[in-house]
């Protein structure tokens, strides 16, 4: 009969089914508990994890509960003091890894910080080199209109001089612009129209002036009080348009320049006396926003003194 | 042959009586461990102020803790001195872990709400994110 009953058995085979049954149970003795391998892999885990170097006093200290635990187990044996230091061991390998995984988090944290900071730094930087390039059109465009006002005040200023050299023909400047006066008795006959020949080498001359002004021009006929209120301002429109469109015939741009009749409403002297009636009879051809507006001094004081020269 | 059995059971009781004894006689050189059960406790308050208990597996280890401090209060009122102040080891340490896995959350959160606060200010710039 076999110890463990089994069929066919012998002494040597009693002997060698006690010698595995001794075996294993030294085997099962020798098994550390599983709470001692928990604490192994634990700790393996915490050395292995990317954090362990930023925890590294509690990856010494869960070395330290580790080896309390295996000291214990090898002196003492399977006890439960053994499980409860393994176990101690195990929780103190997860909090290293634990604390490494807690300053990687603070380091990204901090990296976006920094990130954003620096991103911030170079959007600044962009902003202030637009804000450079953007002067610097503005300085140019600045320089450019300038350079243009100069250009025109120069231009205008080479028109004053000359009307203030033409002939039968008063300059002054008002709120309106330059006013270049031109009495009616040198334009058109009495009642008429139509530019007598005299008027044309006036206007030629006006014309000659405005070269390389770009200012608009306003033309406006006078009346005296002589007559119906309608006749006056129809001869009046009548002779600023006869003036208008002989200045758009001769070169000046038609979109320049607009012509109104304002009658007798507008009179410069007493229409009661000859003198002041003839000096009623006029047109006007004004050059809008002259320079004299942007504090260009007109040449004689503003007024052409002896230009009437009829 | 009724007079040596008689003597081998007496002997038996004997042993089991001094057993008892000394058994008795080493829980009572044990003391209250009373410095590891305020540790505890305390550290079972840590884990609970930082919101331990709202992160899974720190909840987890908390729950040990708690069920350990509890264990080892009836040990001590049994007079397992000895046994307890192993127990109440077990809690402390599982209280720490549930602390610091709790912390360790609080950290991740706050990094990932900073990288996505950070995406956020540079996807909403005029010039865009880098």
């Amino acid at each position: 009969m076999t110890r463990f009953g089994i069929p066919g058995g012998g002494k040597t085979l009693s002997l060698t089914a006690g010698a595995v049954i001794l075996g294993l149970v030294a085997g099962c003795a020798s098994q550390p508990p599983v709470e001692l391998k928990n604490a192994r892999a634990a700790y393996q885990d915490a050395i292995d994890s990317p954090g362990a170097s930023y925890a590294a006093t509690d990856v010494y200290e869960a070395k330290k509960s580790l080896q309390r635990a295996e000291d214990y187990y090898h002196n003492e044996g399977d006890e439960p003091e053994t499980r409860d230091l393994a176990y101690v061991a195990e929780r103190m390998a997860i909090i290293a890894k634990s604390k490494g995984n807690n300053v990687i988090a603070l380091n990204q944290k901090q990296q976006a910080m920094n990130d954003l900071d620096q991103w911030k730094q170079q959007q600044a930087l962009a902003a202030r080199q637009q804000l450079g390039q953007t002067q610097e059109q503005l300085a140019k465009s600045q320089q450019q209109l300038e350079s243009e006002r100069q250009a025109r005040v120069a231009a205008e200023q080479r028109t004053n001089d000359a009307m203030s050299k033409v002939r039968g023909l008063t300059a002054k400047q008002d709120q309106r612009g330059l006013v270049l006066t031109l009495s009616g008795s040198v334009l058109f006959a009495f009642g008429k129209s139509e530019l007598l020949p005299t008027a044309q080498k006036r206007l030629d001359d006006v014309i000659a002036a405005l070269k390389g002004d770009q200012r608009t021009i306003t033309i406006v006929g006078h009346t005296d009080a002589i007559g119906s209120h309608e006749n006056n301002m129809t001869l009046s429109q009548r002779r600023a348009d006869a003036v208008r469109t002989y200045l758009t015939t001769h070169g000046v741009p038609e979109d320049r320049v607009t012509a109104e009749g304002v009658g007798e409403a507008q009179p410069i002297a007493n229409n009661k006396t000859a003198d002041g009636r003839a000096n009623n009879r006029r047109v006007e051809i004004i050059l809008n926003g002259s320079v004299n507006t942007q504090g260009t001094p007109m040449p004689s004081g503003g007024q052409n003194d002896g230009m009437n020269r009829q | 042959m009724r007079s040596r059995e008689r003597d081998t059971q007496m002997k038996i009781i004997g042993c089991i009586g001094a057993a008892s004894i000394a058994l008795v006689a080493a829980c009572a050189s044990t003391p209250v461990p009373a410095d590891r059960l305020a540790k505890s406790s305390a550290a079972i308050r840590s884990a609970h102020e930082v919101g331990a208990e709202r992160v899974p597996n720190a909840a987890l280890h908390l729950k040990v803790a708690n069920e350990e401090l509890g264990l080892a209060k009836r040990l001590i009122a049994d007079g397992d001195n000895r046994r307890a102040e192993y127990i109440l080891l077990r809690a402390q340490v599982d209280a720490d872990t549930a602390l610091q896995l709790a912390r360790e959350n609080q950290a991740r959160m706050d990094a990932q709400r900073t990288i996505d606060e950070v995406q956020r200010v540079k996807n909403t710039s005029p010039q865009g994110g880098s």
